[in-house]
């Protein structure tokens, strides 16, 4: 089973998904993130990068992500983090946003698919539970094994990336630790459990 | 010289709240810090602080002393936000609505209060199209608080302001940044943070 660390700014919503059950009895670690170090990742296989996480602090910590990956490690990379401007090869694009689209579905503009429905993250979760809102999308870099993408851009909404600088990259527009520790959106809760589960094995 | 009024930002590069203390109108009444320089800032030169719901709570919770110190002779805080590390002795930590339903989500007015001064309970009510983006629960009252704002009929108070012993004043949403709560192209949102802005020189 691989040993997962995660990154606490120490917001409301941070608090009460990482440190309180059930999300925290899938962490090793729960890492302080303005004082992190190198020692912080000792002995981890996947580190998660916290929806909505200090990007002054990703730009600082660029060294930390780079080496973690060359020791063959994981970096799970959620939304709201803008890795294209502190990861290389990785570019973002911009999808109309809409709080309220999982309430009306119907709308094309919105619309979310399965882009790969062998992808290994089904064995674990359901695509249904994959569906409140999305922060923009992400080309999907050569190699990449995209699972869920926009049905009319050609934009990918979670993504997994075998051989990047040594390690493994996964990257999604989801936000599901936001919104659970938010008490905010049921699904979010569902979703982000099953992608815990899925990582521990991953 | 010295500004009437500090804002905290907790989020940088993602400072949606910008476009607000950033204006003409308010621009030349606020210093406007980081949230990690808090700790070299000498609070008690301030009328008004406004804190965010992404403020880090670790840090707030190394600050209580000067918190305290700082909520007297008519200075006033106000809080956005759970409060998942109470910072005062009197707070308590967040509380959802257990179970809550649509209807539970109506806002009710339970006092007047300037910052919601123009504003209708109904125009509160399913911001950004979502039930529950205003608020989902209540951060504890402390005694002698007054109930402004609440959910379920009025039994979830998620708006108090409480007047400390010393004569400081606290301000407490118990949801989504009150200036958020609007779409980016409503003017309320730009009401609602100059009401705050009048709330602090009153």
């Amino acid at each position: 089973m691989n040993k997962i660390a995660i990154l606490d700014n120490g917001t409301a919503y941070n608090l009460v998904a990482l440190h309180q059950e059930p999300f925290n009895q899938y962490f090793e670690r729960v890492i302080y993130y303005p004082k992190i170090t190198k020692a912080d990742l000792d002995g981890i296989d996947v580190l998660i990068v916290t929806c909505l996480s200090n990007i002054d602090h990703h730009m600082q910590n660029k060294e930390l992500f780079m080496d973690f990956l060359a020791q063959g490690k994981t970096l799970v990379v959620m939304a709201r983090n803008e890795p294209y401007k502190w990861l290389p090869d990785i570019e973002g694009m911009n999808l109309p946003f809409n709080y309220w689209w999982w309430l009306n579905t119907n709308d094309e503009k919105f619309q979310l698919k399965v882009d790969d429905e062998n992808h290994p993250l089904f064995n674990e979760v359901n695509f249904k539970d994959m569906i409140w809102h999305f922060h923009d999308g992400y080309k999907v870099p050569t190699g990449a094994r995209s699972a869920v993408r926009h049905k009319e851009e050609d934009a990918s909404i979670y993504f997994e990336l075998d051989d990047y600088y040594g390690g493994r990259l996964v990257v999604t527009a989801l936000d599901p630790f936001f919104h659970h520790g938010s008490y905010f959106m049921p699904n979010s809760s569902v979703f982000g459990e099953k992608l815990l589960r899925y990582l521990k094995t991953y | 010289m010295d500004k009437e009024f500090l804002f905290v930002v907790s989020i940088p590069r993602q400072a949606q709240a910008k476009k607000f203390w950033n204006s003409a109108e308010h621009k030349d009444k606020f210093d406007v810090i980081d949230q990690y320089e808090l700790a070299d800032i000498d609070l008690k030169k301030y009328k008004g602080i406004i804190l965010s719901m992404h403020i880090d709570q670790y840090l707030l919770l190394e600050m209580k002393d000067r918190i305290q110190e700082f909520l007297s002779s008519g200075r006033k805080l106000l809080f956005n936000g759970h409060i998942i590390k109470p910072f005062m002795d009197e707070l308590g930590v967040f509380e959802p609505m257990s179970e809550p339903n649509m209807y539970d989500f109506a806002v009710v007015e339970l006092a007047s209060h300037p910052i919601y001064k123009g504003f209708k309970t109904d125009e509160l009510n399913l911001r950004h199209g979502v039930a529950g983006f205003f608020g989902r629960g209540g951060n504890p009252m402390p005694k002698n608080a007054k109930a402004i704002l609440g959910f379920r009929g009025g039994e979830v108070p998620c708006d108090w302001e409480y007047e400390t012993s010393n004569g400081g004043t606290l301000y407490v949403h118990s949801g989504n940044d009150i200036w958020m709560c609007f779409e980016d192209d409503d003017p309320q949102g730009a009401q609602a943070f100059t009401n705050i802005v009048e709330w602090l020189e009153a």
